[in-house]
């Protein structure tokens, strides 16, 4: 018996029209129509899931509690990177990206490259870490980490420090396109005045032959609003007032050949979906 | 469903390969790097950067769960440190051949919100004499919030353009050649994205399963 094409079992689990034969199929094979049955299964989830199902992030004494209850290194932090060589593990400098408190401390005050893997994932967690607590050693390492991906988790630093923290109204991990290995983040601060500020952070995009141009799309990336050129690894936009971010939620930065032509070059770098 | 044991076997694509070494990943590369297998392996050898990171990976999910069924952001707080807690002391339960790491985590996680919810319950008996019952709403059944959650947090997960695809098919409602022509992608690349992101979340869901 020919079964259907496995592809064209998740597009019936989509709810994707089926073609006769494919419909004939799956009317007597078991094997294919538990697989459509399996996959539906994950599609119902998935379109039941609402607003409500965002994940909340535990405070960050949360951690500190299970660190100290459990007695482990005073300094481990869940932070993606390997402990520190003076700590319990003997091996583990071949990386370079460890990193104590202490250096990270330092990493945030002189701005020294302590590592060059900082994610945008250390991004947004070093703004989830501030918006729960401060001036803890876990926040000092996530702080640095935001330097380290391009000053940009440093300008918020230094601000809520300050007590005038932005708020962030959204936020998206901007991931790479086929072809590209680079990775970024992308927040949108509300000012005291109701303006709106993109930040776009873009790591690993290597040798630019042209320029990174930001951009805001709509989810049928019919629509694109260019909020400009980013230059280096980060960069702060102005969102036009009156554009609606559900309407074009897709941050988008994309290599720019120097060609006099200001559409989109169709080359995406980074792309994410704001509050996604 | 009908024991579709064997045609599964033939349909998923092969399992990665286990690497046999866990302390060497742990020395050589960033926790972040790590597949959740090798979490799960380095927890079982008792590395607790392997508990650091399983935090960084699922504490979210776990606090979520615990918060949509406690509705208690104190009790939620209690059984995340909980489930950590209990996850370190307990790794050598940890059995990856029967579930993997983040489907072991969800039942700790649904039995220390268990009880809490029987802990409330004795307490509403103790005090039914004094006070009438006027607690919060009785919480969802946690199997299958454990279950929404899930694919939130493995949806979060998806890369791009495999994200942007997988919103358009679940909420945009477009057809694959819709969603191809929109995002200027090969029909075949925007249908294997649609099968394996299905299939990642789907496997996700039924090793949870198998936690119950």
């Amino acid at each position: 018996m020919q079964h259907v094409d496995p592809e064209v079992l998740a597009l019936v689990a989509l709810g994707e029209p089926a073609d006769d034969a494919t419909r004939a199929h799956l009317a007597t094979c078991d094997a294919c129509s538990a697989e459509v049955a399996d996959l539906a299964r994950v599609v119902v989830s998935a379109r039941s899931l609402t607003p409500a199902d965002t994940l909340v992030e535990p405070p960050t004494a949360v951690w500190l509690a299970v660190r100290s209850e459990l007695e482990l290194s005073p300094t481990l932090l869940p932070d993606g990177r390997s402990p520190e060589p003076s700590g319990r593990q003997a091996s583990g400098t071949a990386t370079g990206a460890a990193m104590t408190d202490a250096a990270a401390a330092d990493a945030a005050v002189t701005g020294a490259p302590a590592s060059a893997s900082a994610s945008a994932d250390d991004l947004s967690r070093a703004r989830t870490s501030r918006a729960t607590r401060r001036r803890t050693p876990w926040i000092a390492a996530a702080a640095a980490a935001g330097v380290l991906v391009g000053g940009v988790g440093g300008a918020w630093w230094a601000r809520s420090a300050d007590g005038e923290r932005p708020a962030v109204v959204a936020e998206a991990a901007l991931d790479p396109l086929p072809g590209w290995q680079a990775t970024g983040q992308a927040t949108v601060e509300q000012e005291p005045d109701g303006s709106r500020v993109l930040i776009v952070s873009l790591e690993g995009a290597g040798d630019q032959t042209g320029f990174h141009e930001v951009w805001l799309i709509d989810r049928g990336v019919k629509r694109l609003v260019s909020l400009g050129v980013l230059q280096g690894s980060s960069g702060r936009f102005t969102v036009p007032e009156g554009l609606d971010l559900a309407e074009f939620p897709v941050v988008d930065v994309s290599e720019e050949p120097l060609d006099g032509n200001p559409a989109h070059s169709g080359d995406s770098i980074i792309r994410g979906i704001l509050g996604a | 469903m009908m024991a579709p044991g064997a045609a599964r076997t033939a349909l998923r694509p092969p399992r990665r390969s286990t690497l046999s070494n866990p302390s060497q990943v742990t020395s050589l590369r960033a926790p972040a790097t790590w597949d959740d297998d090798a979490v799960g392996r380095a927890l079982l050898a008792g590395d607790e950067t392997a508990l650091a990171e399983a935090y960084r990976r699922w504490s979210a999910y776990v606090h979520t769960l615990a918060l949509r069924s406690l509705r208690d952001d104190s009790d939620a707080q209690d059984v995340t440190q909980q489930v950590f807690v209990n996850a370190w002391r307990g790794r050598a339960g940890f059995d990856p051949r029967r579930a993997s790491l983040p489907a072991w985590l969800t039942g700790i996680t649904r039995n220390a919100i268990a009880d809490v919810h029987s802990r409330r319950a004795r307490d509403r008996r103790d005090h039914l004499a004094v006070a009438t019952v006027a607690g919060p709403p009785p919480e969802p059944e946690t199997a299958q919030l454990a279950e929404r959650l899930t694919v939130a947090d493995e949806l979060a997960r998806l890369g791009e353009p495999q994200r942007t695809i997988l919103a358009m098919a679940f909420y945009d409602d477009l057809t694959h050649d819709q969603i191809s022509e929109r995002l200027d992608l090969p029909l075949g690349t925007v249908k294997s994205h649609i099968r394996r992101s299905l299939l990642r979340l789907r496997d996700r869901l039924e090793v949870d399963g198998a936690a119950r």
